[in-house]
């Protein structure tokens, strides 16, 4: 294993592994993850899925794994900006902190820490844990996993109020953090479940956080995730995604991205049995030389399956996104309904947005849509805004959120649609002016 | 109130407006007409402030003050209103939002406070009952979806809440069914008061049947080449236009 202490991120391995929860079953799929990586290496941009994503200064910037980094005390202000009514679990720089967690959960709801989880039986969450992934960062992930969650809702459990997994990531010196989240959600038959996973990143933060998400929906099943990135300038964050859905089951996934030095997100949802359903919905907000890319990919394996995949960004400055959405219907999945839109606002001239479909279909009784438009403010709509009195920077603020808005919109529950429009109008110009309009119309 | 003197205006190299003058006292109603492409909209755009057209020569003054020289905004406040021939539709951006952010900019700018939430929503009901629009207009996106003829009557409905002192109607009547012609005209007439003037851009005597002007004038390629009484317009629709055209020519 001489070599391997060249490889990235791998040479550390050794410092930490004694830190790391598991048995043996555990530490031989560590050990398999690392093999992997040193025959494959982490991608380049000669890769087709990472051509425009550069991840060569991220693979050489130096970071200290979690369990070895020390808690820097900035960090408890930040929590508070984000009280939801909901079942709330914090990790401070990857670390799990239960005593800024809520531990009154409701009857047919298990949540774990991942490292309880696999302390316990890690060989039970095989599935999971040893899916395939083409991912030389999710490989990263599964041989450091550390910190995480299983959450599992029994059969026919019905969550009221979501759970919030709260990761506040703060500034640490000398060297930045990174850490390796892994995140477990298992909905029994017909369980409805949502949960929030906010990463927020607080100023002077230069992490890497590496996140793997599992979702299984069993049959009739209901899942609901937001992710909200909110990560700082110099902040990188990669998250892969897997769910994997039963007959009649739903998924549904919003992404909301503001800013990041560099943010990939690959979603990736198996549609696998008859009538289950997915929607895809996304909103990145990206600035200077921020850079968010995010991949999806719905894969169709049973008749009458649907998805639906609607994205929009919004980038100022020399900004960069990336959108890759691939539907994959297999032979005899038929009867089924694929959208897919990406719309794309460019406040600067300097500002790109790369955005391709990928369209597989191998049946033919598919309804399939997909659309991309790219586009500056419209100026007869501001023109027409300041003609009844709006000044020119309340109206471009306005039609930049009424963009936006098309995705909050679609965000069910009120007080976290309220949390997602304030950090996007943070984002905004001249927000203050705009933003009692953004409360339910009066 | 308003005068335009000696009006030159281009777009993309093309001269459209070619020595316009018009005066326009408080009080007063003016119908403009003239044949299509003769420069009435060029002159509403111009008179509110949109991008894009190089004024070569003369000016514009409104209240005492170079009009040319303010922002669309600044414009609007200081009481300058345009219902658009063609309102564009705006997805996302409530229409009870833009009459309030509307008004409320009118009223910051003349030094009184906002209307409260309660009053307002008050002033707003009693100007769609006489625009004969239903309160569910006002939470849908401003004119997204609506009907030609609506998109007009939001227009005069906007005329109404903002109480601007100088009003401009391009072919707000275009489009509309016979019913709805009576709800704008009263709209427009409702607005008729010693210290507001109406200017009128349209295509047919119908509309002054209801909303009667004191002064007609033809536009025609891109200057005023004669103005008259309301009888003016009864004679050009029996008539047409090229009798003006040699008159003038003459
Ligand atoms: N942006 C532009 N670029 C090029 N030509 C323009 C532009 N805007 C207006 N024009 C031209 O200027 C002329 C006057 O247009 P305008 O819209 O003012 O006419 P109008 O009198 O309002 O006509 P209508 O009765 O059809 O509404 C037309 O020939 C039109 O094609
Ligand atoms: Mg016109």
């Amino acid at each position: 294993m001489n070599d391997m202490a060249s490889i990235p991120f791998v040479g550390e391995f050794r410092q930490v592994e004694g830190h790391l929860p598991g048995g043996a079953w555990v530490t031989k799929l560590r050990e398999a993850a690392l093999a992997r990586i040193g025959e494959q290496g982490f991608p380049t941009r000669r890769n087709e899925h990472w051509k425009y994503t550069d991840v060569s200064a991220l693979l050489k910037a130096e970071f200290i794994p979690a369990p070895l980094a020390s808690m820097p005390e900035a960090f408890f202000q930040g929590v508070q900006r984000f009280e939801l009514d909901c079942h709330q679990l914090v990790f401070l720089n990857g670390v799990f902190r239960p005593n800024l967690s809520s531990n009154s959960l409701p009857a047919g709801l298990t949540v774990k820490t991942l490292a309880a989880a696999i302390e316990e039986d890690a060989e039970a969450l095989q599935p999971f844990l040893a899916r395939e992934r083409d991912s030389a960062f999710a490989a990263l992930n599964t041989a450091f996993m550390h910190e995480g969650v299983l959450i599992e809702a029994a059969p026919g459990t019905v969550l009221e109020k979501p759970l919030h997994l709260v990761f506040l990531s703060a500034a640490h010196e000398p060297q930045p953090v990174v850490t390796h989240p892994r995140i477990i959600v298992r909905a029994g038959r017909a369980a409805a479940l949502r949960f929030i996973e906010s990463h927020l990143g607080l100023e002077g933060a230069r992490n890497f956080t590496n996140v793997v998400t599992d979702v299984l929906a069993e049959q009739g099943a209901q899942v609901r995730q937001l992710r909200l990135i909110e990560a700082a300038a110099d902040e990188s964050h990669i998250a892969n995604i897997h769910a994997e859905l039963r007959r009649d089951a739903v998924f549904v996934n919003h992404q909301v991205c503001i800013g990041g030095k560099l943010v990939r997100n690959d979603i990736r949802v198996d549609l696998v049995e008859e009538n289950a359903s997915v929607a895809l919905n996304g909103l990145v907000l990206a600035n200077g030389s921020e850079h968010v890319d995010n991949h999806l990919d719905v894969r169709h394996m049973a008749p009458r399956t649907q998805s639906d995949q609607a994205y929009r960004c919004i980038l100022d400055g020399r900004a960069r996104a990336v959108f890759n959405g691939r539907v994959y219907i297999a032979p005899r999945a038929q009867k089924i309904e694929a959208n897919q839109a990406s719309n794309n606002l460019l406040l600067s001239k300097l500002a790109e947005i790369d955005t391709k479909p990928e369209l597989e279909i191998y049946a033919d009784d598919v309804k399939c849509s997909h659309g991309a438009t790219v586009g500056q403010l419209d100026e007869n709509m501001l023109f027409y805004l300041r003609s009844r009195g709006v000044d020119a920077d309340t109206a471009r603020s306005l039609l930049i959120y009424a963009f936006a808005d098309e995705i909050i919109r679609r965000i069910g529950i009120a007080s976290v649609r309220a949390a997602v429009e304030a950090a996007v109008l943070g984002r905004l110009p001249d927000a203050d002016s705009i933003r009692h309009f953004t409360m339910e119309a009066s | 109130m308003l005068k335009i003197d000696n009006l030159h205006a281009r777009v993309e190299d093309k001269e459209i407006l070619r020595g316009l003058n018009l005066e326009v006292k408080p009080g007063e109603v003016h119908a403009i007409m003239g044949p299509n492409g003769s420069g009435k909209s060029t002159l509403s755009n111009v008179l509110a402030g949109r991008d894009g057209y190089e004024i070569t020569a003369g000016s514009v003054r409104y209240l005492d003050k170079d009009l040319l020289e303010m922002a669309p905004e600044e414009r609007a406040r200081e009481g300058v209103f345009l219902a658009f021939q063609y309102p564009v539709e705006i997805p996302g951006v409530n229409n009870v939002y833009l009459l309030k952010a509307g008004l409320n900019a009118m009223r910051a700018h003349r030094g009184e406070e906002e209307l409260d939430a309660a009053d307002f929503l008050m002033l707003v009901r009693e100007k769609m009952k006489l625009m004969q629009m239903d309160e569910s207009f006002l939470k849908r996106g401003v004119n997204e979806g609506f009907s030609g003829g609506e998109k007009k009557r939001n227009e005069i409905l906007q005329m109404l809440v903002l109480e601007p002192k100088l009003c401009i109607l391009d072919e707000t009547d275009s489009g509309l069914d016979i019913d709805a012609l009576k709800v704008v005209s009263q709209g427009v007439n409702a607005s008729r008061a010693a210290d507001r003037a109406i200017v009128m851009i349209t295509h047919y005597q119908r509309l002054l049947n209801y909303v009667e002007p004191d002064f007609v004038h033809v536009l025609y390629q891109g200057r005023i080449i004669k103005s008259g009484d309301k009888s003016l317009a009864l004679e050009l629709e029996e008539r047409g236009y090229e009798w003006v055209v040699q008159e003038a020519a003459a």
